[in-house]
């Protein structure tokens, strides 16, 4: 479980946070909002430990008795609700409620975790509201959410918002060959498919048949430029493979979604293809594979995906 | 950590412990009691709830200094059923505990010991002897009108005040107070209130519940600690602001009622069979010499009692929850009590007659419905 400063990217949310801790006034409710698997959990678990940390307060050092207990669940007063979605949801978090009357019981902090946040249902979030408003002193609620318009409007009013976003390929990748000994270019491509998600990263990396559905992605890119022969038999390789092309499909999305983003001058090098014709072709793949999924012959659905491509001139 | 200890004595601290331990809880290691050695010669002891804690310091020989937890309620267990005599406990790999007593073996699932929760330090707390009777008759006297709403942690225990020389708990649940003091020599002198949670009231009854003559009793940090002999008692503070208690007692109430104590306590339990199984409403009617309790419920039916009482001024009626006024009836000695009423929308208030010489001093505040 790393510290504050062994998360990966996140300067904003990180120095907001860190702002906080220095300034000796977290709050006492905070919402990590973002894209899944970009360290919003971790940095929950990060925060209670900078909170509770016996060698290095405020920071955090991953090493002392606190920090260590923190990493394994084992901290009394660091709570990870688990937000099942069973009947007795509510009962559950009332049950959590009176414990908060107390001291924390060996950290200077106590800290709840919520997350997934939007997994709360309505009952459990109003029973949780009053004390999300003016928690017990030395309480702290961290709700933790990818979809933070979910949430009750008078959950999200009374939190301080920290904004957690994608990550850069330039991030994940290095990461992957430190910590996972993947090979340079494994990283690199396990990092450019993830959508800015470690987490993704981390599970395409584990995946085999990853390169060889990149491939052959890469190859209907290339036939979307040729001819519209080459479009129909690179379209024809798709027969009968609904869940492969589907998969497929999702990664030819976060390819454009990449290029998309390079011709928007996130990562340098404008590209010369409109914004707007890359926006249509993801919507277009989006499209073909809610297509796929609705039981439409996935050769047809390819064919009819890549003539569109051609048509908005889309290049990768 | 490898040592040796009686049955006997280990098993007194068991039974405490695996009251406290948490079964329930969301770390499993709360179930767990911890064994730790203190020196050649002891063991230390301990569970906990995060709540309340108890250790305890048992002799025993140690011959190799460690740390264990283990599953308190199975362990009190085994050695419950254990034959008196010497057993001995053992870490073993994977922190799995060995118990052997003459032939019998037991391996036992442990953890860690440097995984347990702290648990709070009764060697740095400044104790002082007090008497354990007057302990008791406090939390008895108000117990029973804690409030049970778990989302209003202020009223959620007792409130206890103490100056050095005399002592008080009050406690209300919003329908009603209780209010206690009594000759507290030697006690701890606190600036201000601390509030004590109604589990931890609960736990310190049950040790102090054969300790005659005196205790020590002491507060430090959020916790009040109580010690009898080698086992201490460490129960956590509701951090919290107790309501301004002394306005919701009414100080000029004329109409003042004085009558036997246990006349109206079986009046009320009779009369009261007939009222509301959720409200428990009676009405209280005074006139001269008389106080007449009335129950009416169209579902059931009607009872009315009438009392002698000793009383001259205006007639008047008043609705109250019988179970209210039985429970603080129930927490008086005196043989007369008096009921001190103002208008049929004041609250009402009962305190025993005569005081005791003991400086007791006990009241009750009830407040009134509309009937």
């Amino acid at each position: 479980m790393p510290a504050l400063a062994d998360i990966v990217g996140q300067e904003q949310a990180l120095g907001q946070l860190r702002a906080a801790l220095t300034g000796a006034r977290p709050h006492h409710a905070y919402l990590f909002e973002g894209p899944e698997g970009v360290g919003k959990g971790t940095a929950a678990l990060a925060l209670a430990q900078a909170l509770n940390c016996l060698r290095r307060p405020s920071e955090g050092c991953a090493g002392c008795d606190a920090c260590l207990k923190i990493r394994d669940g084992l901290h009394p007063d660091v709570i990870s609700f688990e937000v099942l979605p069973e009947k007795g949801q509510a009962e559950r978090v009332r049950g959590l409620l009176p414990s908060l009357a107390f001291a924390p019981h060996e950290g200077r902090a106590r800290v709840v975790v919520i997350d997934p946040a939007d997994g709360l249902n309505t009952t459990s979030a109003n029973v949780l509201l009053k004390t999300l408003e003016e928690p017990p002193p030395s309480t702290h609620f961290v709700l933790v959410s990818s979809v933070a318009t979910q949430l009750l409007e008078t959950i999200r009013s009374r939190c301080q918002r920290v904004r957690f976003r994608a990550l850069a390929t330039e991030e994940i990748a290095p990461w992957l060959v430190a910590h996972q000994e993947l090979s340079p270019a494994a990283a690199q491509s396990a990092a450019e498919l993830s959508g800015g998600s470690l987490g993704r990263a981390l599970a395409l990396a584990e995946s085999d048949d990853l390169s060889e559905r990149s491939r052959r992605v890469d190859a209907l890119l290339v036939a979307v430029g040729g001819s519209d022969v080459q479009r129909l038999e690179a379209a024809a390789e798709w027969t009968g493979e609904r869940e492969e092309s589907t998969a497929a499909l999702e990664l030819l999305w976060l390819k454009l979604r990449d290029v998309l983003w390079r011709a928007e001058g996130l990562a340098g090098e404008p590209l010369a293809q409109s914004p707007r014709n890359l926006m249509l072709g993801l919507r277009a793949t989006e499209e073909a594979r809610q297509a796929i999924e609705g039981f439409v012959n996935p050769q047809l659905a390819m064919e009819h995906l890549l003539l569109r491509l051609a048509q908005l001139r889309v290049m990768a | 950590m490898e040592l040796k200890i009686d049955r006997e004595v280990f098993l007194s601290g068991l039974a405490l412990a695996q009251n406290v331990a948490d079964r329930k809880a969301t770390m499993p290691i709360l179930a767990n009691v911890l064994l730790r050695s203190d020196g050649k010669e002891r063991v230390l002891l301990g569970a906990t709830d995060l709540g309340v804690t108890v250790t305890a310091e048992l002799p025993a020989a140690v011959d190799k200094e460690g740390g264990i937890t283990i599953g308190a309620k199975q362990l009190h267990e085994i050695v419950k059923s254990l034959p008196a005599g010497e057993l001995s406990l053992k870490r073993g790999e994977n922190n799995y505990a060995e118990i052997k007593s003459g032939r019998v073996e037991y391996r036992m699932v442990g953890m860690a010991d440097r995984d347990f929760p702290k648990l709070p330090n009764h060697r740095e707390v400044k104790f002082s002897k007090v008497d354990a009777g007057a302990f008791r008759d406090l939390i008895a006297k108000t117990f029973f009108s804690i409030s049970s709403d778990e989302t209003r942690y202020h009223l959620n225990g007792v409130l206890f005040e103490c100056d050095g020389k005399r002592a008080r708990m009050v406690s209300t649940d919003g329908h009603r107070l209780s209010k206690c003091e009594r000759n507290f020599a030697g006690g701890p002198e606190l600036g201000q209130g601390v509030i004590i949670p109604r589990k931890g009231l609960a736990e310190l009854r049950r040790a102090l519940e054969n300790t005659t003559g005196e205790f020590e009793l002491g507060l430090r940090e959020n916790h009040i600690f109580v010690r009898t002999g080698k086992i201490a008692i460490c129960v956590k503070l509701v951090e919290a602001q107790f309501p301004p208690y002394q306005q919701v007692i009414p100080k000029d109430h004329d109409k003042i009622v004085k009558l036997s104590r246990s006349q109206l306590y079986d009046a009320l339990r009779r009369v009261s069979i007939m009222s509301s199984d959720k409200t428990w409403g009676v009405k209280f009617s005074i006139e001269k010499g008389l106080l007449r309790v009335t129950s009416d419920n169209p579902d059931l039916g009607e009872g009315r009692e009438e009392l002698e009482a000793d009383y001259d001024g205006a007639a008047l009626s008043v609705g109250f929850n019988a179970r209210y006024f039985i429970d603080i009836l129930g927490e008086i000695e005196a043989p007369r009590v008096q009921l001190e009423l103002a208008g049929e929308l004041d609250p009402g208030v009962v305190r025993p007659v005569s005081q005791r010489d003991d400086g007791a001093d006990y009241l009750g505040v009830v407040m009134p419905m509309r009937i």
